[in-house]
């Protein structure tokens, strides 16, 4: 009972909140994208993933904001000690009883105007479609559809693996040409 | 082979004479053999005592001057090893040698084109070419000076009928430090007709074989090693199991290994070999119990942290793999793959700093030299921070000694690419293509915006119609 009552609520408050948002949508790829922010479940193999993703922005001087949730409440200080500046964590305790994100990074994160913004998630739980959603990101690049999802874009990748996932954006990013 | 493994045996026990018993009379070629010895186990303090007393017997021999000049130089005394040449050099039947000297001078001095001019004048001089150019190689592969050294001992094979099989040796060792592995097996081939009973040059064609990953002829080679002879063979039967094992046949592999426990019960590279077996088969939880065993009984087998690092690294608990990784470097020896291995290791773990530190600390030691995969990730952890110092380091290492390695040509394009130089981006993918062109794929893996890019894909597409 609860559950649904959380859903009900969560979706209400996004509903309202998506009205309140202002996005200038665009398209860019590799070579025109200034900033990305990428959103993403911290779990191991994840984040070498995105990880990996990163760097590639990185070699090519873009400017990154990436933020992770992690499903646990208490977070080992040391594991976090060489986690880059550029990647915020947040966990289960910084969310609301329905399941909102409350911290300031998220907030944060949602308000940048990235060129382009990356769910790496492939999830449509509330926490990424929250963030996902309200990100006033130009260009949304997703890998799951589900009903009322926020992206410009949906690479789907079957197998499931991250890895394949992160070389369909990167490839896709780097090879699609835009027009002046 | 087998004759120098003899004179260096002889050169031994004459010298523990020399030690027991000073005022034993020795002959002019054992005094020779003796001083060779004390060379060969770097002890030239000895060596120069040797010279001195045998110069006392035998003052006029020239011989014995040339090699305390040599013996000078070694020790880094030129001035000293100056007096001995000026005394020497009026003597014709020396010039060759002065001319030696002289150039080894230089090479100690860094003054390689010089050196050069002396000592290509002591082979046009030399009525014994193949003597004078083992005494060249011989010190230029002592000094790690392996590219001039291949430089004469490949002329040694053009102008000399009856090669000294030491000096093709030397060559496909050469070949070996500069990674022309194909080169080297070709010498190797040509020595096992000369003298087919040779088993330590099967040994090293069954080796370089495997480098070159091709393991059936590897077997083969260590089947023809093992007819040959069957004594001292533990090393060889663990390296022929090593390429069943990587052939995929581990059953087989882990029967000989288990044959070789049954003589031997302590061996350990058996023990590490059946490890592998498992680990090749994915069944880690006995791979690495054994490696474990392993490096308990043997705390100082740095394979099996490795293996065991490369474990966990899979298991994504990079932690414990920089544990186990940090035991395999260390300040005497370090062997590169494992030094690649720690940096990813660190860059896994975003430790860009340590990663940097660590890879700076150890990637200019001679074992890494001629590594370019340690060289590829440490101007990749440069680049990361400041793409022109990476560009940097990775060019002088190229020009030095991976002009022919095609991945460090593409990574070089990838960089100026992204560094916004694309004509010196093209250069380099040219060359590429030359050298091999099927790795443009990994290129455009690093840089697929790259396919966008008119000029590259035209030189790509009109290096593909020429094929």
């Amino acid at each position: 009972m609860l559950n649904i009552i959380k859903k009900i609520v969560g979706n209400k408050i996004l509903e309202n909140r998506i009205s309140k948002i202002k996005r200038q949508k665009g398209f860019c790829n590799i070579s025109t994208m200034k900033s990305v922010g990428i959103l993403f479940e911290n779990t191991g193999s994840t984040y070498l993933m995105a990880n990996k993703m990163m760097k590639f922005f990185l070699a090519r001087k873009i400017k990154i904001s990436a933020i992770a949730f992690e499903d646990t409440k208490d977070v080992e200080v040391e594991s976090r000690k060489h986690v880059p500046s550029y990647i915020k964590i947040f966990t289960k305790s910084d969310l609301t009883w329905y399941g909102k994100p409350n911290c300031e990074d998220v907030n944060k994160f949602m308000t940048q105007k990235f060129d382009v913004l990356i769910d790496m998630s492939r999830s449509s739980e509330y926490v990424y479609r929250y963030i996902s959603t309200l990100s006033t990101a130009k260009f949304k690049i997703g890998g799951l559809q589900y009903k009322n999802d926020p992206f410009d874009l949906i690479l789907l990748e079957h197998s499931n693996e991250t890895t394949k996932f992160v070389s369909l954006i990167i490839n896709f990013l780097s090879t699609i040409k835009v027009q002046n | 082979m087998s004759e120098n493994k003899n004179y260096i045996l002889q050169s031994e026990q004459l010298a523990k004479r020399y030690e027991n018993d000073r005022q034993h009379y020795f002959k002019l070629e054992e005094f020779i053999a003796i001083s060779d010895y004390y060379v060969l186990i770097n002890n030239y303090k000895n060596a120069l005592e040797v010279n001195n007393t045998a110069q006392i017997f035998y003052p006029s021999s020239f011989e014995l001057k040339t090699i305390k000049a040599d013996l000078y130089i070694r020790n880094n005394e030129f001035e000293k090893a100056e007096k001995v040449i000026k005394n020497i050099e009026h003597n014709s039947d020396v010039i060759t040698d002065v001319f030696v000297l002289r150039g080894e001078i230089c090479i100690k001095k860094n003054q390689y084109k010089s050196a050069e001019k002396f000592f290509d004048k002591a082979i046009e001089l030399s009525d014994d070419k193949d003597i004078t150019i083992e005494m060249i190689c011989d010190f230029l592969m002592i000094m790690h000076q392996i590219s001039l050294a291949k430089k004469y001992l490949e002329l040694a094979q053009k102008i000399i009928r009856d090669i000294n099989p030491d000096l093709m040796y030397w060559l496909a060792k050469c070949y070996e430090c500069e990674l022309e592995y194909r080169k080297a097996a070709n010498i190797y081939e040509k020595m096992t007709e000369i003298n087919p009973f040779d088993e330590n040059i099967w040994d090293e064609l069954g080796d370089i074989y495997m480098l070159l990953s091709e393991y059936e002829k590897a077997i083969k080679a260590f089947d023809l090693r093992l007819a040959v002879s069957s004594e001292n063979a533990q090393e060889t039967l663990i390296n022929k199991a090593e390429c069943i094992s990587v052939l995929g046949k581990n059953n087989e592999a882990i029967k000989i290994y288990n044959k070789i426990l049954d003589f031997e019960k302590e061996n350990i590279d058996a023990l590490f070999g059946i490890a592998k077996c498992y680990e090749r088969e994915k069944i880690y939880d006995i791979a690495e119990k054994l490696y474990l065993d392993i490096v308990s009984q043997n705390p100082d087998y740095v394979d099996a942290y490795y293996s065991l690092a490369t474990i966990y690294s899979q298991r994504n608990e990079f932690k414990i793999a920089e544990q186990f990784m940090r035991k395999t470097l260390n300040d005497i020896e370090i062997i590169p793959a494992f030094l690649t291995q720690m940096g990813k290791i660190l860059l896994q773990q975003n430790k860009i700093k340590e990663a940097e530190q660590t890879m700076e600390k150890f990637i200019h030691s001679d074992s890494c030299k001629y590594d370019y995969q340690a060289w590829l990730l440490y101007a990749e952890i440069i680049a990361l921070d400041d793409i022109d110092k990476g560009i940097e380091i990775l060019e002088t290492k190229y020009n030095e000694s991976f002009y022919s390695i095609a991945e460090v040509c593409y990574h070089l394009a990838y960089y100026h690419f992204l560094n916004n130089n694309l004509s010196q981006s093209v250069i380099y993918i040219e060359r590429s293509l030359e050298l091999d062109a099927d790795m443009m794929k990994s290129f455009f893996e690093l840089c697929p915006e790259a396919m966008l890019n008119e000029q590259i894909m035209n030189v790509y597409l009109s290096y593909k119609t020429k094929k």
